[in-house]
C-alpha cells in the first residue's frame, strides 16, 4: 500500500505528466505514418530519455508504444495501408468496412477496445508478473517451435472461404520468409546479389506493397463507381461502437487474455498476438462471414490483443531481463541506464517505480481515447482532398513509408514487387492475410527447428523430449486433424461451392 | 496535428538526405548524420546514441542517428563507403568489419573507411546453468576436450558470429577441435541465456550484461572471459590467460568511422572531438550503466589492432571450417 502511494507521488508530477502527452503525440503521429513503427518512436525518444527521472524515462517509452500500436490502425482502415505490421492482420476487415461507409465504428471499436487490451495487459502485469515470468523458462526452441508453427496453423483459419487457398497462400508466405541469409550461418538464399536482401526481405515495405497498392490499382482504373472506393469517416467515432463493443465484450476480454499472455512469451509480440486472437475469432465465431458484424468482430478482438500484448512484453523484461519483443528490448537497455536493474527483486529494490510504470501503463491507455480521435479527425482532413488528388495522395504515403522503415529506397522497389504480387493474387483470390503470416512466422519457425536439430543431432524426434513441447505439439495434432477431417468432410460431401474472398 | 505529421516527415528527410558540406576549418558546420548499421534498440544502436548525444552537446549541431539495417550490417556498411565524404556523415562500426571479408558476402573492409576511434570492447563470457557441474573454467574445457561432441554451446547468433570466433579460437588453442562442438544457433546472446536457463543447452556466450538479470536470479553464472581483458562488473572473473593459460583473444570492438576520402583536415577534427567525448565522464556513465567497459586505441594504433583482428577472426573462422 505505501509502495502504490509512493507510485501516485511518483506519476502525478508535472514532469511525468508533460512527457506521457509529448511521448503520446509523437507516438500517434509516427503510428499513423504507414512506414514509421512504434519501435522508430522509441528509438526517437531514447537520447531525451537520460535527461528524465527514471519514471518519467518509462513513462515516455510506455505512451509511445500504446499510442504507436493503435494509431498504426487508422491508415488501416482509410487507405488500406497498414500503419503496423500488427495491424494488417485486420486490414482488409477495417478497409471493407470504411468502404461501406463504417470507418467510424470499425476506428471506434478499434480504438476502445485497444484501450480496453492495454489497460488490461497492465492489470496482468500488476497482479501476476512474477509468476507469469516463469513461462520463459519452460520455453527453449522445441517449445517455440511447436508454439510458432501452432500460430501458422490458425492461417487456414483467417483466410475466411477455402482451405485450399489459404494454404496456397500460407506456402507463398513461406516461400518469400526463405529469402535472406540462412538461419544458422551465413549463406545467402534467392537474393539475386542484392545486399539489401540478406536479412531477409523487408517486412513493412512488403506489406504496404502488397495491401495498399492492389488497391490503388483498382481506385485508379477509370469505373464509374470510383468515388465509392475512398474512406471518409462520417459519424460519431466513439458513441456509435459502444453497442459493438458491448456485443462483443467475452471476445474481447478473451483476446485481451490471450493477447497478454503471448505477449509474455519471449519473441512473440503484439503482431503474432494479433494474428492468432485474429485466427481464433474467425474459427470460433457465430456470425455469417462477410457480414458488417464478422468484420467488426475480427477488428475487435485482434486490436484487444495486441495493445495486451504490449503490457504481456514488459513481463519478462522486467523480472528477467528477457525481452518480450523488440520493444521491450530498447526498454531493458534504457532502465539499465536509469539504474532500474531488471531482475526478479525489481519490486523489492525499485518497488515504487515498478507500480509507477503499471499506473502509465493505465493512464496512457485512457489518453489513447482522446489522442486517437484528434488523429482519426486528422486523417479525415486527409481523406477530403479532390477525388483526382487522392490517389496520388496515397500512393506519396506508400512510397514515403516504404522507404522510411530502412532508410532506404531499396523499399520502394520492394513496394512495387509486392504490390503487382498482391494484385495478381487478389486478382485469383488468395488471401493475404496467411500470405503475411507464413512471411512473418517463416524465419523463426525455421530457427528453431534448426536449433532444435542441432540440440540433438539431427533426429526431429527430439523436438518431442520435453514436457511442455510435447502439449504444444499435441495440440498442433489436433488442429490438423480437425482441418483435414473438416477438408475430407466438405469434399466428399456435398462439394459446396467455393465462396469468393473479399469484395 | 496535421503540421506535425508534416514537419515530422521534413524533419525525416532532412535526417536523410543532409548534404550541407562541411568545410575543413569547421567541422561540423551542419548536421551530421551517424550511420548505424543495426537495429534500434540493440547494444551497437545504443552505445551510438550515446555517443551522438555527447557529440552534439559539445560540437552545437545535430547528430542524427539512422539506422540503416539489413545484410547483418552490410547495407549500413555500404551506405557509409558510399556517401559524401565531406563531414556530413559517419558511421558506427564493430568487430563485423574484421569477419564480412571471411564469410564472402562483401568485399569491404576496414580499408575502405578511414577509422576515427575506437570506444568499446566487449569479451563475451561462457555461461553455464545455476546447477551446472562445472565449477570453474578448466573443469569446463577439460570436460569439453574429453568428449567435444559431448556438450551442447550455444553460441547467440549464426555460425561464426563475434562470440563464437572468441570461443573457438580460445578452445583451438586449448587442445580443442572446435568444429567438433555441438553447436546451436539462435536470435541471440540473450536467446542463449534463456536456453542456458530452460535446461536445453549446457553452455552459452554472452556478455555479462546481456545474463544480467539471470545472473542475479541465480538462473546462471559465467565461469570466464574468452579474452585477456577484465569485467570491471566482475573483476574476479579470470580471463583466458588466468583460467586457461591461453594467450589467444578476439573482442567485439566498436568504433567510429567516416568515409575513405573524407578530407584528412577534417578527419582530424573528427577524431579529436571523438576523443573529447569519449573522455568525458557523462559517456563514461552512459556507457557504465548499461554494463559497457569504455575501451579505446590510441589514434596512430587503430589501423594496427583492426588488422590483427581480421586476422584473429579468419584464424578462428578456419578452424571451423567457415574460411576454407
Amino acid at each position: 500500500m505505501e509502495t502504490l502511494v509512493a507510485a501516485v507521488g511518483l506519476v502525478f508530477t508535472s514532469e511525468v505528466l508533460l512527457t506521457v502527452i509529448a511521448s503520446s503525440f509523437l507516438g500517434i503521429v509516427m503510428g499513423a505514418i504507414p512506414g514509421l513503427t512504434a519501435l522508430m518512436a522509441l528509438a526517437l525518444i531514447l537520447p531525451f530519455t537520460f535527461y528524465m527521472s527514471p519514471v518519467a524515462a518509462a513513462a515516455a517509452m510506455v505512451s509511445a508504444s500504446a499510442m504507436a500500436m493503435t494509431a498504426g490502425d487508422i491508415p488501416g482502415a482509410l487507405m488500406r495501408v497498414p500503419g503496423t505490421p500488427a495491424s494488417a492482420a485486420y486490414t482488409m476487415d477495417s478497409y471493407t468496412l470504411g468502404l461501406e461507409g463504417k470507418a467510424h465504428r470499425a476506428l471506434g471499436v478499434g480504438i476502445i477496445v485497444s484501450a480496453f487490451g492495454g489497460i488490461l495487459g497492465a492489470i496482468y502485469l500488476m497482479l501476476i508478473a512474477p509468476t507469469l515470468a516463469e513461462v520463459a523458462f519452460y520455453f527453449s526452441s522445441d517449445e517455440y517451435f511447436w508454439l510458432t508453427l501452432l500460430g501458422l496453423s490458425c492461417t487456414t483459419l483467417i483466410g475466411g472461404g477455402s482451405t485450399i487457398r489459404s494454404a496456397i497462400a500460407v506456402f507463398i508466405g513461406l516461400g518469400l520468409g526463405t529469402v535472406g541469409l540462412s538461419v544458422e550461418g551465413g549463406v545467402p538464399r534467392f537474393t539475386g546479389g542484392y545486399t539489401e536482401l540478406l536479412g531477409g526481405i523487408p517486412l513493412i515495405p512488403a506489406l504496404i506493397g502488397l495491401f495498399a497498392v492492389p488497391e490503388l490499382i483498382k481506385m485508379a482504373r477509370p469505373v464509374a463507381d470510383n468515388a465509392a472506393r475512398i474512406v471518409k469517416v462520417k459519424g460519431r467515432l466513439f458513441l456509435d461502437s459502444i453497442a459493438d463493443v458491448w456485443r462483443y465484450k467475452r471476445g474481447i476480454l478473451a483476446s485481451s487474455n490471450l493477447g497478454a499472455v503471448i505477449g509474455v512469451v519471449p519473441g512473440a509480440g503484439s503482431d503474432v498476438a494479433a494474428w492468432i486472437t485474429y485466427g481464433l475469432s474467425r474459427r470460433f465465431t457465430k456470425l455469417k462471414p462477410e457480414t458488417t458484424e464478422w468484420r467488426l468482430q475480427g477488428v475487435a478482438n485482434a486490436s484487444a490483443a495486441n495493445n495486451a500484448a504490449l503490457g504481456g512484453a514488459w513481463v519478462p523484461a522486467l523480472v528477467f531481463g528477457i525481452p518480450g519483443d523488440t520493444l521491450t528490448a530498447l526498454v531493458i537497455s534504457v532502465l539499465y541506464v536509469q539504474g532500474i536493474r531488471p531482475g526478479p527483486s525489481i519490486f523489492t529494490e525499485s518497488g515504487p517505480e515498478v507500480f509507477a510504470i503499471f499506473i502509465i501503463f493505465i493512464l496512457a491507455n485512457i489518453l489513447l481515447l482522446p489522442m486517437a480521435w484528434m488523429c482519426v479527425r486528422a486523417m479525415n482532413l486527409l481523406m477530403q482532398v479532390p477525388r483526382y488528388a487522392i490517389v496520388p495522395m496515397i500512393l506519396t504515403v506508400c512510397v514515403v513509408g516504404a522507404y522510411a522503415a530502412d532508410n532506404d529506397s531499396f523499399g520502394i522497389w520492394v513496394m512495387v514487387v509486392f504490390g503487382i504480387l498482391g494484385w495478381i493474387l487478389e486478382s485469383n483470390k488468395i488471401p493475404l492475410g496467411p500470405v503475411v503470416l507464413g512471411f512473418i512466422l517463416g524465419r523463426p519457425l525455421e530457427q528453431y527447428f534448426v536449433a532444435s536439430l542441432q540440440k540433438y543431432g539431427g533426429d526431429p524426434f527430439g523436438l518431442l523430449t520435453r514436457p511442455t513441447a510435447t502439449a504444444l505439439a499435441v495440440c498442433v495434432g489436433i488442429l490438423w486433424s480437425f482441418q483435414i477431417f473438416s477438408l475430407v468432410r466438405n469434399l466428399i460431401g456435398t462439394r459446396r461451392s467455393i465462396k469468393p474472398q473479399g469484395e | 496535428m496535421l503540421r506535425g505529421c508534416k514537419a515530422l516527415l521534413g524533419a525525416i528527410t532532412l535526417a536523410v538526405g543532409l548534404s550541407g558540406a562541411a568545410k575543413a576549418a569547421d567541422w561540423p558546420s551542419g548536421p551530421v548524420e551517424v550511420i548505424v548499421p543495426y537495429a534500434a534498440g540493440g547494444g551497437t544502436d545504443a552505445t551510438a546514441r550515446f555517443l551522438a548525444q555527447v557529440f552534439q552537446e559539445k560540437l552545437n549541431q545535430p547528430f542524427n542517428v539512422v539506422n540503416r539495417t539489413g545484410g547483418g550490417g552490410i547495407v549500413g556498411l555500404e551506405a557509409l563507403v558510399n556517401a559524401k565524404a565531406d563531414g556530413s556523415v559517419i558511421g558506427v562500426t564493430s568487430a563485423d568489419l574484421s569477419t564480412f571479408k571471411w564469410f564472402g558476402q562483401t568485399t569491404l573492409t576496414y580499408r575502405d573507411v578511414a577509422m576515427v576511434g575506437i570506444y568499446n570492447m566487449a569479451f563475451p563470457t561462457l555461461m553455464v546453468a545455476e546447477d551446472s557441474p562445472f565449477k570453474t573454467a578448466k573443469e569446463a574445457f577439460d570436460a569439453i576436450k574429453a568428449d567435444p561432441k559431448k556438450y551442447k554451446l550455444h553460441i547467440g547468433s549464426s555460425i561464426g558470429n563475434s562470440y563464437h570466433i572468441s570461443f573457438v579460437g580460445i578452445a583451438a588453442a586449448y587442445g580443442i577441435n572446435p568444429a567438433e562442438v555441438p553447436t546451436v544457433t539462435g536470435t541471440g546472446a540473450v536467446n542463449g541465456v534463456q536456453e542456458l536457463a530452460a535446461g536445453a543447452v549446457d553452455f552459452s556466450l554472452a556478455a555479462l550484461a546481456e545474463a544480467d538479470a539471470l545472473m542475479r536470479s541465480g538462473k546462471v553464472r559465467p565461469l570466464l572471459v574468452l579474452g585477456q581483458e577484465k569485467a570491471s562488473a566482475m573483476p574476479d572473473l579470470p580471463t583466458a590467460k588466468e583460467a586457461l593459460d591461453v594467450d589467444w583473444q578476439f573482442g567485439v570492438w566498436r568504433g567510429v568511422a567516416a568515409p575513405k576520402n573524407t578530407d584528412p583536415a577534417v578527419l582530424e577534427k573528427m577524431r579529436t572531438a571523438f576523443a573529447e567525448a569519449y573522455a568525458t565522464d557523462q559517456f563514461k556513465q552512459l556507457m557504465s550503466a548499461q554494463g559497457f567497459d569504455v575501451f579505446t586505441v590510441p589514434q596512430d594504433q587503430i589501423e594496427a589492432f583492426v588488422d590483427k583482428s581480421e586476422a584473429a577472426a579468419g584464424e578462428a573462422l578456419k578452424q571451423i571450417g567457415v574460411v576454407k
